[in-house]
């Protein structure tokens, strides 16, 4: 049986012991490296927090190769890489479909490494 | 070596690079014609690949008598094979100098095969960082004639066309820059997918619509390749000096634009298109008006998708090395967990756009 506290709730107390002990008696060239550790530790516990998202992501790679996607993911991904690279996805409701996952894809990405970002890009009306 | 001995090389290792220091002392004085000595001896915040290295030199005698503050860069021990050497770099540094674009004026190369290759340039002053430079107004005071600096300074880059003689070592110019970058993207993506036994979907897709609507080629001209914010130097509210030539080559000149409008480089303020400083109007007015083709913002979107291709192959090849244990770094490792981030800005660039 697994011992409690894990690793999620050993990861969230380092990092606030790093970040509310640490990092303000650094000196400034100290700094960088104790925040980049910080960071660090913020992805790995918002990885850890999350549901394993690889389902979501394994249905509409089936759905858009047309075949049951591999396990591990990979494989499936390259065979889309190599699709997409050949043109199979340059138009119409093709390129909808690729899309929409890959977008999805990119949300799921985005929640572990960087939050922030997942807001709409605005771009220049 | 036959280098004038000079006073500090008694001095005791205060363990700030002694040996190397006292090299460079002996070929500084060579390169000057004159007895001379390193006063100070400051590493500046540097890449991976580079070192970059602040002095206070004083020459005793010679056509360089007098007290100098220079950078001294240098190789850091993991040089990376896509990078210019160092006597490349200074070529570089010569031509674009003698061309009248903003840079610190090459002044020595030293290699002398005994160690790493070096050289020394005059000092600039001014603050590179990005996220001061895009947040606090008092660096910048007029940030729309900042971001015509920037332009007016690319654009007197950009008047150096191919064939260069000293520059011969940058090879052919390509006959099309933006298909040579898609087929150099992909041949980066397959080196990587095959270490690693994976893909990258959402690249592979900005590839084929770049592939697809790969615009008519400019002539080539010589590029900086790494023309944004956090790499030149801004001192009292205006352009002084563009730094780290190392990625410098041939290549359409819109290439480098959309490198300096693209949304990963604007730091503190993503509204401000050219790097987080000003307009992406005022940008281009300045390229325009200093000589540069004129370039709609539409027509910059495509190269701002390139730029973002660039940077996320480029975050895969740096995790990569820590991941391989090539190099362990944090922030070698860290450096993968901005592709998606990239990947987002590819597909809300090209959605909109067949």
């Amino acid at each position: 049986m697994k011992v409690e506290p894990g690793a999620r709730e050993l990861l969230e107390a380092a990092r606030a012991a790093l970040v509310n002990e640490v990092i303000p008696l650094l000196p400034a060239d100290k700094r960088y490296a104790a925040l980049m550790a910080a960071n660090a530790m913020a992805i790995s516990i918002r990885e850890l927090s999350l549901p394993a998202t690889e389902a979501g992501e394994r249905g509409r790679l089936a759905a858009l190769l047309g075949q049951p996607a591999s396990d591990p993911i990979a494989e499936a991904n390259r065979t889309l890489a190599a699709r997409i690279r050949e043109g199979a996805f340059d138009q119409g409701s093709a390129r909808a479909a690729l899309l929409g996952h890959l977008e999805a894809t990119t949300r799921e990405r985005l929640a572990v490494s960087n939050p922030r970002a997942l807001r709409p890009p605005q771009e220049k009306p | 070596m036959n280098a004038p001995l000079h006073p500090s090389a008694n001095r005791p290792d205060d363990g700030s690079g002694h040996e190397p220091r006292l090299r460079a002392e002996g070929l500084l004085a060579l390169a000057c014609g004159g007895p001379l000595e390193l006063e100070s001896w400051e590493r500046l915040s540097g890449g991976a690949i580079q070192e970059n290295i602040a002095v206070e030199a004083r020459v005793a005698t010679g056509p360089h008598a007098g007290k100098h503050a220079w950078v001294l860069r240098m190789d850091a021990q993991s040089a990376v094979a896509v990078s210019l050497s160092r006597e490349s770099e200074f070529a570089i540094l010569r031509a674009v100098h003698a061309a009248g674009v903003l840079v610190p004026e090459p002044l020595f190369l030293c290699a002398d095969g005994g160690g790493p290759s070096f050289f020394a340039m005059r000092r600039v002053p001014g603050v590179t960082a990005g996220h001061r430079l895009t947040k606090d107004d008092t660096l910048v005071p007029d940030r729309p004639r900042l971001a015509r600096e920037l332009g007016a300074n690319l654009a007197r880059l950009h008047r150096i066309a191919p064939p260069v003689a000293s520059l011969a070592f940058l090879g052919d110019a390509p006959a099309d820059g933006a298909k040579a970058c898609v087929a150099d993207y992909r041949r980066g993506l397959d080196e990587l997918g095959a270490v690693r036994g994976e893909a990258w979907p959402a690249l592979e897709w900005g590839l084929a619509w770049c592939a697809r609507h790969a615009p008519a080629p400019l002539h080539s001209r010589l590029l900086h390749r790494d023309y944004r914010t956090g790499n030149y130097l801004v001192h009292e509210g205006r352009l002084t000096a563009v730094l780290d030539w190392e990625f410098a080559g041939w290549g359409d000149p819109r290439e480098d634009i959309g490198w300096m409008l693209a949304r990963c480089w604007r730091f503190a303020r993503p509204d401000r298109e050219a790097g987080g400083i000003g307009s992406a109007e005022d940008f281009l007015a300045g390229y325009a008006a200093e000589g540069g083709a004129g370039v709609s913002w539409e027509e910059t979107i495509y190269w701002q998708v390139l730029a973002h291709l660039r940077w996320a192959l480029i975050a895969l090849q740096q995790a990569e090395r820590h991941r391989s244990g090539s190099q362990a770094s944090l922030e070698l490792a860290l450096t993968a967990h901005i592709v998606p981030e990239l990947e987002g800005e590819i597909l809300a660039l090209t959605k909109a756009r067949p």
